[in-house]
């Protein structure tokens, strides 16, 4: 069972379930490309009989009777073969481009329902390669490489027969030095591909250490290291250079020795057929067929053996695409659920219920999909609705684990969390999100303008809207102060504006979206103290009627919350309400007083 | 500031010969090859058109033309018939030298480009980290790196391969031409009368094609920016629900690159087909001429061969020698790119020293200091400041009160031409010092850390030239770095950056502060901006115990949003919208109304 299943797994991952697989919808169009492209290239090697007949029967025969009829079908075959090179070429392209496009899409979309984890294990410059370049090689090799492969056996075959019609002894000489010739490609390619993988690689450091520089170019500078920047760069340039110098000498030998071996085959029919011709076997104009045949075999045979070489490189890249394909989302609708709320793409929003905003975690564990040891065990909680419940503890305690359940980016190993009663997952994802605001720690705004960011939860929002959502957080001013206010470009991941701003803007963008359920993870961290005063006051008035979740670092902004839950080391120690906490003197009292001591401690100590 | 601005790289001609400067000699030898190459595979369908004329046929050898020189060599075609292997072995010598040539031509061409390209890019890479950074908040950096990338790529594509394979068709086609006008000249007319319909044929529809190619790459850079935002924004666009909304955009955006694309490949069909066809009806042409040259005006069999081979030989690169043409503008927008990089006016930035006066009584001094943003408004307004040697100053104010900007201001990474006003370091002008001896003379910690890729210890070791590991260690112990670094199984050999492990906020602050602190010795002023944001209140309070404790004649400088991490400092600066709003110690501020004041009863609860 095992082993066929993992039979099944690498059968799918095979160059040739690869082609069938995104060839699927296109597979008539290939096939006439197929056709059309293997007569175009035996109308190629038919070209050569024609300059036979002129030198056996005019020139030979010292007459140009015939001549007429010889262009007629000169003329013909020409325009068919451009006939047939249109239609196959365009229909190769059409296929490249259509089926970069579906694997686009669909990598594209399969990203949207994937896990969060799955984003915090891939660096997004692996996942953007995978959704960019690795499709795009794909598609070419699906389409051009096919191509190729159909062209160079086509013609090849097609030559091959015309010489063992013609002259079977000629064409077994011949046949040897092909084989000659596909051998040494084939080491040639190998050796190359070797080479060329290093350079790519070497060419990713360049384009790293660039990179870097210019992202890093402040540090740069007040280190005052770009001596030992250019250094470093060199020797990295220095190894390209070696590199591809080395790939440029088996390149040389390469193109030297094939020449030498087209050569040798010339002069293998020169002197064979030319023995044949003068002992009246063979006609000059034969001779000349075996001469054009011999050169212009060379080329297929090397863009066959290349082809064949290169496509085996392509296997990386599906793989990579089918790893990504087959990841299973953590949390999924239900077939239930989706028959009931329907997908992100076609939601059945007249069955979507109003949320009341009561949460509860029942009897709740929970370990990271990438951890080993339960974050959370047998966590039971009740949050009434309109509540405010703030999760405080230091640095990398696991804080946002209860708001990432609660946002169902996870779901708990064991036990439920319900709102209203009811378990989320039988409840569609798009449902609970579109009830729940969430302002992070680390802003992000897409580039586009300040209204486009504000709009994003709420895509019909009107100016007037806008405008009090940043006023209900203190904004105002950031948008007054720029020239073309809420029509002002935020740059690329929101540059322009700094961090503080950011985090106002992203503020404001959830309070737009006037969700049941918000939660800020440390959403004021790098506002400073006065502006984060006039915001507490926001957030009171916008979490006095809905339930709220805040995670906070500065205790002073949540001394009021209805409940309070301190994280240590990735568990819960305590919780209780400020007063409770403080009685208790616990570990909640121990991280309260220091903060509020420690401005006059550091006078005296 | 400096002479000559703009002055450089006037033409794309002269970019180009600065490139080419130390790399010129391997093309001049690859192109004498290619000549050399050429001329050989010239040779071989003479030799064949020989031996069917006057050895397989019976045409006579007439005295004093190259037959009878080559049939002399090999001893008379009486001979030859007899030997046949003589011609082939002859064909077989002339294939080697051409082979040989082939690879001299191939290696110097390469030796050449990859010598040429290291030198862009190591002259790209030295001229762009020495811009000061007024030029880096103008430009993008996506745009940067495509500049010193696949720019570069492009010019050494352009000399490497279009440039000479340009030289090399040209040579080819004027010695075709010479031999088959050896051979019969009205022929060589007809064959000649089509290579300008061809070439022009050729560089007219990829000059066209051009545009359509530069819109796609535009597309495909619109396409690639959403799935980078996506990726980047994944929680916002979950916490929303708007996935349906990105799927929608990126697919619309995906359907109209893939119906560029379309468009592109049918016309480059249509270009293929009848390129194909034109070249075709050449070649029928000339073998339909040179069949009646034969029966009509005793064109001999050999010849006809050897005319229809030279003819076929020039099909390909005619065709190639159009798209060259065509492919000039593109490289020249590749080289107008790289110039607009290197015309910048880089900072001097170099080995002089310039010694302050030691005895200078404030070390920093600012007087009536504003700073302007682009637009001409002011980001600070007549700041007066001065730091003593050894002092602990606090700076705080709200967001986006210009805190960052005088750090900026304070190290010269700012624009000097929006400065107005008086900085002294050391008794003299800021502006006297060298700019890199000026700049080593601080460590700053950014408020956005930048970790390099390379392990830990590199990171913390980077601005200094040598470093032992006991330093660095006890470097990151005073930063409280160690805590952290001990959890990683490598410990400070951990790799991160890009390409390693990604470290929190506070991991990253903490490991700045870590590089900040090996350099304190050989720096004169530390400058922390708002390092201890990501930090807990327990990790902040250790590391500032120890900067006060262990770093007591250190000078330095501490923006911070907390009360509690600056309250300790000799003088406390409290800006407000770009003014000093007061100056003071934490004891004396609390004392006054103001914004410190308000900040201290928020933050204590009072």
């Amino acid at each position: 069972m095992n082993s066929s299943q993992e039979n099944k797994r690498r059968k799918k991952r095979s160059l040739l379930a690869m082609m069938m697989t995104v060839s699927r919808p296109y597979r008539r169009a290939l096939v006439v490309m197929i056709i059309l492209g293997a007569f175009t290239t035996v109308c190629d090697s038919l070209f050569p009989l024609f300059n036979r007949y002129a030198i056996d029967n005019f020139i030979g025969k010292g007459t140009l009777d015939g001549l007429g009829i010889f262009t007629v079908l000169y003329v013909a075959l020409l325009i068919l073969q451009t006939i047939a090179t249109f239609i196959s070429t365009k229909i190769c392209g059409k296929i490249e481009v259509s089926v970069n496009r579906d694997l686009r899409n669909s990598a594209f979309t399969h990203l949207q329902s994937l896990s969060l984890s799955y984003f915090n294990k891939n660096s997004i410059g692996s996942v953007h390669s995978r959704v960019m370049s690795d499709t795009s090689k794909i598609g070419e090799t699906v389409a051009w490489r096919l191509m190729d492969i159909v062209w160079s056996t086509a013609y090849l075959i097609s030559v091959l027969v015309n010489m063992a019609l013609i002259s079977p002894r000629l064409f077994g000489i011949i046949a040897v030095m092909i084989a000659l010739a596909s051998l040494m490609t084939f080491f040639f390619q190998h050796k190359l591909i070797a080479v060329n993988r290093l350079i790519r690689k070497q060419n990713s450091v360049l384009t790293g250490d660039m990179n870097e520089m210019i992202t890093g170019i402040r540090s740069v500078k007040s280190m005052a290291i770009e001596g030992k920047a250019e250094k470093a760069y060199s020797e990295d340039t220095g190894e390209m250079q070696r590199l591809s110098v080395r790939s440029g000498h088996i390149s040389a030998v390469f193109s030297g020795a094939i020449s030498m071996v087209g050569a040798l085959v010339l002069s293998v029919v020169l002197w064979q057929g030319g023995t044949l011709t003068l002992n009246g076997a063979m006609m000059i104009g034969t001779l000349s067929v075996f001469m054009s045949y011999a050169v212009g075999m060379l080329w297929p045979i090397q863009n066959l053996v290349t082809t064949l070489t290169q496509i085996a490189t392509i296997g990386v890249n599906w793989e990579r695409y089918i790893d990504l394909m087959e990841t299973p989302p953590d949390v999924s609708d239900s077939p239930e659920v989706i028959e009931k709320y329907g997908t992100a793409y076609e939601p059945k929003l007249e069955n979507w219920e109003d949320m009341h905003g009561e949460v509860r975690f029942d009897h709740v564990s929970f370990v990271y999909p990438d951890g080993y040891s339960e974050v959370l065990s047998d966590f039971s909680l009740d949050v009434p609705q309109g509540s405010m419940t703030a999760i405080v503890g230091e640095t990398g305690a696991g804080k946002s684990t209860l708001v990432n359940l609660v946002c169902r980016f996870y779901e708990p190993t064991s036990g439920r969390v319900l709102i209203d009663g009811k378990d989320l997952r039988e409840r569609s994802v798009m449902w609970l999100h579109s009830h729940i605001g969430y302002v992070l720690q680390t802003p992000h705004l897409f580039s586009g303008t300040i209204r486009d960011n504000l709009r994003y939860g709420k895509p019909d929002a009107t100016d007037d809207e806008i405008r009090a959502a940043l006023a209900a957080v203190s904004a105002s001013d950031i948008v007054e102060g720029m020239e073309k206010g809420l029509d002002s470009l935020v740059g690329e991941g929101g540059g322009s504006l700094s961090t503080g701003q950011k985090q106002l803007i992203s503020f404001a963008r959830a309070v737009l979206a006037d969700p049941d359920i918000l939660i800020l993870d440390e959403a004021t961290a790098s506002v400073d103290t006065i502006t984060e005063k006039k915001i507490q006051s926001a957030i009171k008035t916008l979490t006095d009627k809905r339930t709220s979740f805040v995670i906070a670092h500065r205790l002073s902004t949540i001394t009021g919350a209805d409940m309070i839950i301190a994280v240590h080391d990735g568990r819960i120690v305590e919780q209780g309400t400020h007063r409770e906490l403080m009685e208790k003197k616990g570990y909640y009292f121990r991280l309260y007083t220091r903060q509020h001591e420690d401005i006059d401690g550091v006078l005296t100590g | 500031m400096k002479e000559n601005t703009g002055e450089r790289f006037p033409t794309r001609i002269s970019f180009i010969m600065f490139a080419l400067r130390g790399s010129l000699g391997f093309f001049i030898v690859s192109m004498l090859l290619s000549a050399g190459t050429a001329l050989l595979d010239l040779i071989n369908p003479r030799i064949v058109s020989c031996v069917v004329d006057n050895v397989l046929g019976s045409v006579p050898v007439s005295e004093g033309t190259f037959n009878a020189w080559l049939l002399s060599l090999a001893g008379g075609a009486d001979n030859v018939r007899l030997n046949l292997y003589i011609p082939a072995l002859a064909v077989a010598g002339v294939a080697l030298f051409g082979a040989l040539a082939r690879y001299g031509q191939f290696m110097s061409n390469s030796a050449g480009a990859e010598k040429l390209v290291r030198r862009v890019r190591n002259v790209l890479f030295s001229h762009t980290d020495r811009l000061p950074m007024s030029w880096y908040d103008k430009n993008k950096t996506g745009d940067i790196l495509q500049r010193c990338t696949s720019d570069v790529e492009t010019v050494k594509q352009f000399v490497s391969v279009q440039l000479t394979s340009f030289v090399r068709i040209i040579l080819l086609m004027v010695l075709s031409i010479v031999f088959m006008a050896g051979i019969n000249i009205p022929l060589t007319i007809a064959a000649a009368a089509f290579l300008p319909v061809i070439i022009g044929y050729s560089a007219f529809f990829h000059g066209k094609i051009g545009k359509t190619f530069m819109q796609a790459d535009t597309e495909e850079g619109v396409v690639s920016s959403i799935v980078q935002e996506n990726l980047t924004g994944i929680r916002v666009v979950r916490a929303f629900g708007r996935e349906a909304y990105e799927c929608g955009r990126f697919t619309e955006k995906n359907e109209k690159y893939t119906a560029l694309w379309v468009r592109l490949m049918d016309l480059m069909a249509a270009f293929w087909s009848v390129g194909d066809l034109i070249s075709g009806l050449q070649i029928m042409i000339i073998a339909i001429l040179g069949a009646v040259f034969c029966v009509n005006h005793g064109l001999t069999a050999g010849s006809y061969i050897a005319f229809i081979s030279y003819n076929s030989m020039l099909a390909w690169p005619v065709r190639e020698l159009g798209r060259t043409i065509a492919d000039l503008s593109r490289a020249g927008v590749a080289v107008d790119r790289i110039i607009y990089i290197l015309r910048a006016e880089p900072e001097n930035i170099n080995d002089d020293v310039l010694s302050p006066d030691t005895d200078a009584k404030p070390l920093i001094k600012l007087e009536n200091v504003s700073y302007s943003y682009i637009d001409g408004t002011d980001v600070l307004s007549e700041i007066d400041m001065y730091v003593a040697r050894g002092e602990k100053i606090g700076i705080i104010g709200g967001t986006g009160s210009g805190k960052s900007t005088l750090t900026d201001i304070l190290m010269r990474t700012c624009d000097p031409a929006r400065l107005r006003g008086r900085v002294t370091y050391g008794g003299k002008d800021a502006s006297q010092y060298p700019l890199a001896d000026y700049r080593r003379r601080f460590a700053r910690v950014l408020q956005e850390p930048f970790l390099f890729s390379g392990t830990i210890s590199h990171n913390i070791g980077i601005a200094s030239d040598d470093i032992s590991g006991d330093k660095i260690k006890q470097a990151a112990e005073d930063a409280s770095l160690m805590t952290a670094v001990d959890k990683f199984p490598d410990g400070l050999k951990t790799f991160v950056g890009e390409r390693g492990v990604t470290l929190s906020g506070g991991q990253k602050q903490r490991c700045a502060l870590a590089a900040c602190l090996a350099n304190a010795d050989r720096a004169d002023v530390l400058i922390l901006d708002d390092s201890f944001s990501a930090l807990d209140a327990e990790t902040d309070s250790a590391i500032r115990k120890t900067l006060f404790t262990k770093y007591p004649d250190t000078t330095m400088i501490i923006i911070a949003h907390r009360i509690t991490t600056i309250a300790g400092c000799d003088r406390i600066y409290v800006l407000d919208k770009g003014r000093v709003a007061n100056v003071g110690t934490h004891a004396e501020l609390i004392t006054q109304e103001g914004i410190y004041r308000d900040i201290y009863e928020l933050q204590s609860g009072k």
